[in-house]
């Protein structure tokens, strides 16, 4: 029982030590919402901003895992994307949805609890989108053995034209240029949703917090570090109850000063209105959710023995063969896979934008996108999607300015740049320098664990800076 | 179909490979042979209706075709040899309608006071003029782009198709800055000054059988052309090193030949290509900015139905024919699906032939 308390101890504080950048930036942007009191401040439209960032992130994480993972070329991106988005909007839209549940509540004696049909419906629907994702996208990774090498973009790009001609030519079902119109869904606009993700987001502070315990500890014991947890079992239990206290006393005063900061926000927050604004800071939370899970799965994802095997059809896939790996089904589960991540994106942003019509959803215009931003933030890197993402949209924003109508040019001049001579996209680059940056790092007399304070900082004077600009 | 028919009684003793492929060429004249057929027993047509709609899609379906033809073509000798998918391939076609039209519209300008009363000839010239400097500016551009940076990227396929990819936006998007997004077409005749157009008309045959002359002429200019390639490909050196290349570059290197050099070629001829197809289109269809995407969509799957990997020419000219005869043939008489029947031809094709017509499974 104390063995295994002291292991999973251990585990945590290892992974927690290991992710102090990640977990610094999570924390960030879960608390970022918190700041919101006014409707109409400018932090609402930085919110939006990163929300579309996130959502198209997601996007161009799921194009990354075929071309920067798999080596498959998918210009059919914007097909999976789009039949997230339309099938997310018609089964919201079907009503009769609803009536596989014929238990609406569960009483017990005389208390009746009323299940949250809408909240299991909504996560239905994005399951179904999902669903949809993954087959067109398995359907899509069949044809991956018709033609050898990088022939397989012009079947997904085929494919992705028909869908879009059969919904740009029969407005009765897509909505033709006007776009369909959806409402945002019911659970985004109750309050219980969106104090569900302020509990996620005091959870995130306080896993941010016991990152920080773990810091300040390896920052004071270094080098005794090893051996102190296996001198002798009543010292550890008794290191290990007073740390815990010393944990709990802190989380509990971060939390009183949380709630003393930020509490007027969280309950003049959560009245409920229909106005669109009002459901910016639950969208927000609901999409990074959404790629806090994908950016995990992703991970897990390329370094299990599926992702090796990914790997090894990306270098060369004749030997892959050789080696005895069903290279064709390992390119149908990617090309699947992505689907179902580029499906809830679609589902994500339709419901964002909430008017969608062929050309913004199933054009190849979406495709060229994921691309842009893929490769902008560098193939190949867990980051290099958002990072891509979040400058390409933003420079978008920027660009418009100083280059009035021309800046789409200048944007396009810019991608070709990158291909040509920073083939590896910005994480990319930065990754392949690391060492020579770290040693540069190291004469500052900063150490590897202490970058997340570092990180967190620029990223914190990067948000900032971006709110005076907006 | 018939003249595919036709063309291939004549052309089977002089090439044995279209008898190692008389499976497809057999697959294919029996389907439209049964779609005709099922045309005739189960639409109701009057005769003259069906004889009206019928001679009208041969006409433009050949034309079409003869249009696609001349823009594949170029797509693919670059995708055979050069082995790079040139996504910017529509954009140049595009490029060259606006091209084509601008500079038609500057020597009518000049030509126009001088030769006001001549306005055929005016046309004429202003026609021949356009053609010419736009392929000829589309080769330049082609060349350029192949010069200073595909040449980096040989050997890395995925690369050369994001930087193909890089150019497609820039220059659809310049175009959409310059000449307005694809809501607005541009055609000759509306916008000169003399509303006069050289080969605007029409040509009757009699009972309803009303043909543009333009659309003849652009059949008759396509097979000329596809005949000069033909004979550029078999007869010259030139055009046995191209041929040799697509077969195995490496092995045409260690020959001796410059490769370097036969790509730029190779890519200045089909950019010029796209660029002369853009300006023959220009006439019928109008410049518009939305086609660069639309008609590259078009070259995927002729490319795909003619043979991809170690493909032939024939291949892609058959390809065209059977792509633009079946689009045109379903305009006219099953206007559902005329949007996806390439598309449905694409799938049969890969499934019942993953090499496509001439090429290699």
């Amino acid at each position: 029982m104390h063995n295994r308390f002291s292991t999973f101890r251990e585990n945590i504080s290892e992974t927690l030590s290991n992710n102090k950048v990640t977990t610094a930036i999570i924390a960030f942007l879960y608390v970022l919402p918190l700041f919101t009191t006014a409707e109409t401040s400018p932090f609402r439209s930085l919110l939006s901003i990163i929300t579309q960032v996130l959502i198209f992130g997601i996007l161009a994480m799921s194009f990354d895992l075929q071309l920067g993972r798999t080596g498959l070329l998918n210009f059919g991106q914007a097909a999976l994307f789009g039949v997230g988005a339309y099938a997310f909007v018609f089964t919201m839209m079907d009503p009769s949805i609803l009536s596989f549940f014929t238990i609406r509540f569960i009483s017990i004696g005389s208390i009746i609890f009323p299940l949250p049909l809408d909240l299991v419906v909504y996560f239905l629907v994005i399951l179904i989108a999902v669903a949809v994702g993954i087959l067109l996208g398995i359907i899509m990774g069949l044809t991956t053995n018709r033609l050898r090498g990088t022939g397989f973009a012009f079947i997904a790009l085929a494919m992705a034209m028909v869908l879009y001609n059969y919904f740009s030519g029969n407005p009765d079902i897509s909505g033709g240029e006007t776009g369909l119109r959806i409402q945002t869904p019911e659970p985004l606009r109750t309050d219980g949703f969106y104090l569900l993700f302020v509990l996620l987001s005091i959870i995130t502070i306080i896993i941010f917090l016991a990152m920080v315990l773990v810091y300040l500890k390896e920052r004071r014991i270094k080098p005794a570090f090893q051996f102190t947890d296996s001198e002798t079992t009543f010292g550890t239990s008794r290191t290990s109850i007073i740390a815990l206290s010393i944990f709990l006393v802190t989380v509990i005063a971060a939390l009183v000063v949380v709630w003393i900061a930020f509490g007027n926000n969280i309950t003049g927050l959560v009245e409920t209105t229909d106005a669109y604004f009002r459901t910016i800071p639950t969208q927000y939370y609901l999409v990074l959710t959404c790629a806090l899970l994908i950016y995990l799965f992703v991970k897990r994802l390329v370094s299990s023995p599926f992702g090796r095997m990914m790997a090894a059809v990306a270098q060369n896939e004749e030997r892959a063969e050789a080696l005895g790996y069903n290279v064709y089904l390992c390119k149908i589960m990617a090309v699947g896979i992505s689907g179902g991540i580029a499906a809830l994106s679609g589902a994500l942003y339709s419901q964002y934008i909430r008017v969608i019509d062929p050309v913004t959803t199933l054009g190849v215009n979406i495709s060229i996108n994921a691309m842009l931003y893929d490769i902008v933030g560098g193939i190949g890197t867990l980051l290099g999607p958002f990072v891509g993402t979040g400058i390409v949209i933003y420079s978008e924003l920027r660009l418009v300015d100083v280059f009035g109508d021309w800046w789409i040019i200048v944007l396009g001049i810019i991608y070709i740049v990158i291909v040509l001579f920073f083939p590896q996209g910005i994480v990319g680059s930065i990754q392949l320098r690391s060492r020579s940056i770290k040693a540069k790092l190291r004469q500052f007399k900063i150490n590897e664990s202490d970058y997340w304070l570092f990180t967190l900082l620029g990223f914190i004077i990067l948000i900032l800076i971006l709110l005076i600009l907006i | 179909m018939q003249t595919n028919n036709s063309s291939n009684g004549s052309l089977l003793e002089k090439y044995p490979r279209l008898i190692k492929n008389w499976k497809s060429i057999s697959l294919i004249i029996i389907a439209s042979g049964l779609a005709i057929i099922w045309l005739i027993l189960e639409i109701s047509y009057s005769w003259d209706i069906f004889v009206i709609r019928f001679g009208r899609s041969v006409i433009d379906g050949l034309a079409f075709s003869m249009l696609l033809f001349l823009m594949v073509s170029g797509f693919f000798l670059i995708f055979g040899l050069c082995d790079v998918i040139n996504f910017a391939h529509g954009a140049f076609f595009m490029l060259g309608g606006f091209i084509g039209f601008e500079i038609y519209l500057l020597i009518e300008s000049i030509l126009y006071p001088l030769l006001g009363t001549n306005l055929f000839i005016m046309s004429l010239i202003a026609f021949l003029g356009a053609c010419l400097l736009s392929a000829v500016i589309l080769a330049l551009i082609g060349g350029g782009i192949e010069y200073f940076t595909i040449r980096r990227l040989y050997g890395q396929a995925i690369a050369q198709i994001l930087l193909t990819v890089g150019f497609m936006f820039i220059i659809n998007e310049f175009a959409k800055l310059v000449w307005g997004t694809p809501i607005q077409t541009y055609f000759i005749e509306s916008s000169s000054p003399s509303k006069y157009f050289f080969l605007s008309g029409t040509i009757n045959l009699g009972t309803g059988l009303v043909f543009d002359n333009y659309r003849i002429i652009l059949i008759i200019i396509g097979l000329l052309i596809a005949l000069l390639m033909f004979l550029t490909l078999k007869k010259t050196r030139i055009g046995y090193q191209i041929q040799a290349g697509i077969e195995d570059s490496e092995m045409v290197e260690a020959l001796g030949i410059n490769v370097k050099r036969l790509f730029t070629l190779t890519f200045m001829a089909g950019a010029a290509l796209a660029g002369l197809a853009g300006t023959v289109l220009v006439p019928w269809l109008g410049a518009n900015s939305g086609h660069g995407t639309n008609y590259l969509v078009f070259a995927f799957v002729i490319v795909v139905v003619g043979g991809a990997h170690y493909g032939r020419l024939e291949g892609t000219f058959f390809g065209s024919l059977i792509i633009g005869l079946s689009i045109k043939f379903c305009e006219y008489f099953f206007p559902d699906i005329s949007s996806i029947i390439a598309f449905l031809i694409m799938a049969i094709v890969l499934v019942f032939k993953p090499g496509g017509l001439t090429g290699e499974d």
